[in-house]
């Protein structure tokens, strides 16, 4: 048999403690601030600047487009990269908040929609540099004992980057009043500021605590070879997509429903809401104010849950393994789906979405874990953006399908949306069940013990 | 001395998993390769009980002076044919390795492209001054691995 010469991929990586950990992946906090802001903040903007509801959609447009090309793009650019003084990821995920740092800067001085809309494709570019480089900096720094630890830190300041930044626009709109020329109100401005300080200033204080393991000169030299522009980089996605291992494919599965029905819940979890509780489907009305303002607490709550159980799933992926816990998390939040849109008390929604806010800790951390062990150490960078296209996918194929599923198959029912959005999330856990994971010994106790030689005169020092 | 450095080596084979993995665990096969240049495993000392709670046993010994010998003691504390074991190990006769403090050894066999295996080696915890050495050590022995399987393997 020939057999290829192929390079020896060797890291030294010193375990680290929980807070080396949390100062690693603090960046990720005013990287989630800012995704917080997009979400939240920006259509209010646009509505400010005067432009018609159903103008929303494609004015968000930047959202998925970018996420589709720019993510695996800065991944495979980030594994060709080395440079001893600014290292591997670091300079994408600076980058990436300094870009963040001025679009939310520049946000509320957005004087035309026109230039609300710009400001949203460079800040969503530029959060999309930054995101896919920090998952592959875990990744590469984490020895694997340690992985579940700092993706589910990731998962923590997830929750808690959101749940801030909805906290910040509600609080500042109790305590500043005034606006803009352009109409936007201070209390809005006061939360982009506080986005661009956290952007810029967590990933500052991650990027002066932890330094990179620098590459072997053998996967310098491997580096050196592959040296080329955006056309490799390109030919180097295409090959990662062609090359993916099996159970990384059966993860994209996994990920058509979870995330399929996770848009599905955040279109329709006002509607539904006010439905239900309020019994009215008439977005003009004062009932559905009230559904909408509820609903942000709602979601408030969840995140709230994400970055309370965050670090609990971790000892449960040690013990039980990623699968199952992912598995079990997919499951409570569909549970929960399945009950909502049953309730009519207001503050019994906020029992059920307990189950959302344990799964989305779950798919903001626990797949990654899993998705590490299945590929190549020198390729985190291009998968972590392949996994991100398996994210925005599933986004574009609901906002092409569901408009027309909604309408017949769901009689135009928004409970009937967030039960569809359960259903899915349990066929999401099934297809879990679907991978293979390597095996994780349940009952240790009885193999742990130190191993004695079974003939001690053979040891000799 | 503090024993906090985790070695992580990958190498990708042109050989599906289960040959890596017999390579790997069946003890007429491991006495073919491993050890690093200048160094050979003793045919004689090498038995392997391939199972959960399993135990394995073998001695590695200098080419030019046999008098030094690095036994392994260890026990599987996984192992899932062919996809990966693990070894909770006792090395004796390394002047770097604290023969009381337990090392653990995981190997991995992922399937990547159309026949190719990355094999992974996760060991540790190591103490910083040996790490290196170590690491160097890996890579030698998985050539000499590549070799092996370029002869044809099998014992």
């Amino acid at each position: 048999m020939t057999t290829t010469a192929h390079v020896t991929t060797v890291r030294r990586k010193p375990l680290m403690n929980m807070r080396q950990i949390l100062l690693m992946n603090l960046g990720f906090f005013g990287i989630q601030y800012s995704f917080g802001m997009q979400q939240t903040a920006v259509n209010p903007i646009f509505a400010f600047l005067h432009a018609s509801p159903d103008e929303l959609p494609i004015l968000n447009l930047a959202g998925p487009i970018t996420g589709l090309l720019i993510q695996p793009l800065i991944g495979a650019l980030s594994d060709r990269t080395w440079s001893p003084r600014w290292g591997r990821r670091k300079p994408f995920f600076l980058i990436g908040a300094l870009g963040c740092s001025v679009c939310l800067f520049l946000f509320p001085f957005a004087a035309a929609i026109w230039m609300a809309v710009l400001l949203l494709w460079l800040l969503d570019a530029s959060n999309n540099t930054a995101m896919e480089p920090y998952r592959a900096f875990i990744a590469d720094k984490l020895p694997p004992s340690q992985l579940a630890k700092g993706f589910l830190a990731q998962s923590f300041f997830t929750g808690f980057g959101i749940t801030l930044a909805n906290l910040s626009l509600f609080v500042f709109q109790k305590f500043i009043t005034g606006g803009t020329e352009a109409g936007i109100p201070y209390w809005v401005l006061g939360s982009f500021m506080l986005g661009a300080v956290c952007s810029i200033g967590t990933v500052l204080v991650s990027v002066l605590s932890t330094p990179e393991i620098p590459p072997t000169e053998a996967e310098i030299a491997a580096l050196r070879e592959k040296k080329g522009g955006f056309g490799t980089a390109v030919r180097e996605i295409w090959d990662a997509i062609v090359e993916m291992p099996p159970e990384l494919r059966k993860l994209a599965l996994v990920y058509l429903f979870q995330w399929y029905a996770m848009v599905c819940y955040w279109q329709y979890v006002s509607l539904s809401v006010a439905k239900s509780v309020w019994h009215t489907e008439d977005t003009a009305s004062p009932e559905f104010a009230k559904a909408v303002g509820w609903t942000g607490l709602i979601n408030g709550w969840y995140n709230i849950v994400t970055f309370s159980v965050a670090f609990s799933l971790v000892a449960l992926a040690r013990r039980r393994g990623a699968k199952f816990v992912h598995m079990a998390c997919l499951v409570c939040a569909a549970a929960g789906l399945l009950v909502f849109p049953h309730l009519t008390n207001q503050y019994l929604l906020f029992v059920p979405i307990i189950g959302l806010g344990i799964a989305w800790a779950s798919i903001m951390g626990v797949p990654y874990i899993m998705a590490v062990r299945m590929i190549p150490s020198t390729r985190y960078g291009v998968y972590m953006g392949i996994i991100n296209m398996m994210i925005v996918v599933p986004m574009l194929i609901q906002t092409l399908t569901f408009g027309g599923i909604y309408s017949t198959v769901l009689g135009d029912d928004p409970n009937n949306a967030i039960t569809f959005a359960g259903i899915l999330l349990v066929c999401a856990a099934a297809a879990m069940a679907w991978i293979k994971e390597p095996p994780i010994v349940r009952d240790v106790d009885s193999v742990l013990a130190m191993p004695k030689s079974p003939e001690p005169r053979e040891v000799t020092s | 001395m503090t024993a906090n450095i985790i070695l992580v080596i990958e190498r990708k084979f042109d050989n599906p998993r289960p040959v890596l993995f017999r390579a790997w665990t069946a003890p007429e096969e491991m006495a073919s390769w491993r050890g690093s240049p200048g160094w050979h495993v003793e045919r004689e000392t090498v038995s392997s009980d391939l199972r959960l709670g399993g135990r394995h046993h073998h001695v590695k010994v200098r080419d030019d002076d046999p008098a030094v010998r690095v036994t392994t003691d260890a026990v599987f504390t996984e192992f899932f044919d062919p996809d990966v074991f693990v070894a909770r190990q006792r090395i004796t006769g390394d002047d770097g390795i604290d023969p009381d403090l337990p090392l653990e050894l995981r190997v991995e066999f992922l399937e990547t492209g159309r026949d190719g295996t990355l094999v992974r080696i996760i060991q540790g915890p190591y103490d910083e001054t040996v790490a290196y050495e170590h690491s160097q050590g890996w890579e030698r022995e998985l050539t000499r691995l590549q070799d092996y399987l370029a002869e044809g393997g099998r014992a």
